[in-house]
């Protein structure tokens, strides 16, 4: 659940990028620090293991601005893919306000992503939170793989796999070239703003 | 709270987020693919294309479209005597037409990419729009009629099309005095990987930074115990 001022005026999002291992969470936030650094005024944190891969988690706080005279800061947050690390998943998905879904496109990965987004709605059930409930993103990334002759899976199999009963918004991607980057990340904030502002009348009398 | 109050809450956000992302519509890796060996920019060479737009010999292509860029030509005439959504709509419905069928021009190809940009960036900010973004893209249109009318070579083409970039990033600085120090705009590089960066936790949340000294203590722990057993 979103934090909340009121003294203040400062309402403090949390966005969860969750996917399976190697699926380019973090490279969407790099991708998104790297671009627009001038206006983000924040250091992204990211804890890595030797071998590049997300330890812990990356961690990219930065400011909107007012909105109805709030203050909104977001925090989005990656966790690590691999599945011995569930417990840290756990732990950055509590009070979690949106999620993007990072899918990896290539054909290899398609049982990993369906692995991968049921242990979001289990995680989530754990919180008492339902998948279909949350403001919800899929990003169907590394669809520039498929120009490169490595079998990517075609977006209508992606949906049916993942998105057939959740009906969430989507967006074909690919974080290393930037396509949807930016799109997918406007469309969380938007998502999650907007429900925040049903559950606490921002900016009502 | 209003069906009003929720509208306006709608608007101001995605205006915020539009200024937020404001550059990603124009990819600067994108156009920076124009800097060939080759090319060597003359910067003393002063725009050349100050004629403004339209002249009033231009009503004839209402009759009679038949160049690939008269269907445009008649929106933009349209846009210089009124401007609305359903015109802009048109605008940007016809500019995605032609980056297709220019898509294996690179040069060309970018023109229609600035046209898309400023585009959609007066769609979404309507009267809010800066003024001059009228006015660059009556300049652009002025540049690409040159550029797919008159027999260049690739070399001239790139140099038009790095001048409207240049001019575009010119035009941005003032749209977003408070996102851009300077006019030089920072392009996108790829990172080098972040492990080297030393992470600093101070800006993390207290209850994430204590789970992760406690993960350390623990996974230290877990380390000594295994040695200890190793060497009973």
């Amino acid at each position: 659940m979103a934090l909340i001022n009121p003294k203040k005026k400062e309402v403090q999002v949390k966005i969860v990028y969750y996917g399976p291992g190697r699926g380019g969470k973090t490279t969407n936030l790099e991708y998104i620090n790297k671009k627009f650094k001038s206006r983000i005024k924040s250091e992204m944190v990211t804890v890595k293991t030797y071998n590049d891969r997300t330890l812990f988690f990356d961690f990219l706080p930065f400011d909107i601005g007012m909105i109805k005279g709030y203050t909104i800061k977001i925090q989005f947050y990656t966790v690590p893919g691999q599945v011995k690390y569930n417990a840290t998943r756990k732990l950055v998905l509590r009070g979690v306000d949106g999620i993007v879904f990072v899918a990896d496109s290539m054909t290899l990965r398609q049982e990993m992503n369906i692995r991968s987004l049921e242990n979001l709605r289990e995680n989530l059930a754990s919180f008492n939170k339902d998948l279909n409930s949350i403001p919800l993103v899929i990003q169907y990334n590394k669809r520039d793989l498929g120009k490169q002759g490595i079998p990517i899976l075609p977006i209508e199999s992606l949906e049916k796999d993942l998105n057939s009963t959740l009906k969430a918004s989507y967006f074909p991607a690919s974080a290393v070239t930037g396509e949807n980057v930016a799109a997918t990340m406007k469309k969380i904030i938007s998502l999650t703003v907007i429900s925040l502002k049903e559950k606490l009348d921002l900016g009502g009398k | 709270m209003s069906n009003d109050d929720g509208n306006s809450i709608f608007d101001e956000l995605d205006s915020r987020l539009d200024d937020f992302f404001a550059d990603d519509e124009l990819s600067f890796d994108e156009s920076s693919d124009i800097h060939s060996d080759e090319m060597i920019i003359d910067s003393s060479d002063e725009p050349k294309v100050k004629k403004s737009f339209p002249d009033t010999q231009s009503a004839k292509f209402h009759k009679n479209p038949q160049g690939p860029l008269d269907t445009l030509k008649v929106i933009v005439l349209e846009m210089d005597w009124e401007l609305t959504d359903e015109n802009l709509n048109k605008y940007l419905e016809e500019i995605g037409r032609l980056k297709n069928q220019y898509k294996d021009d690179r040069a060309i190809y970018l023109f229609f990419k600035l046209h898309s940009s400023i585009g959609t960036y007066m769609l979404h900010k309507k009267v809010r729009a800066h003024p001059d973004a009228l006015k660059f893209l009556y300049q652009v249109f002025n540049s690409l009629e040159k550029v797919t009318t008159k027999n260049l070579s690739t070399f001239e083409k790139n140099k038009m099309i790095l001048k409207e970039v240049t001019n575009f990033k010119n035009l941005k600085a003032r749209m977003f005095p408070n996102s851009y120090s300077s006019v030089e705009v920072q392009s996108f590089v790829p990172e080098q990987p972040t492990a080297a960066v030393k992470p600093d936790f101070s800006s993390l949340p207290d209850d994430i930074q204590k789970e992760i000294n406690d993960y350390i203590e623990r996974e230290i722990a877990q380390k000594i115990e295994a040695l200890k057993k190793n060497f009973k």
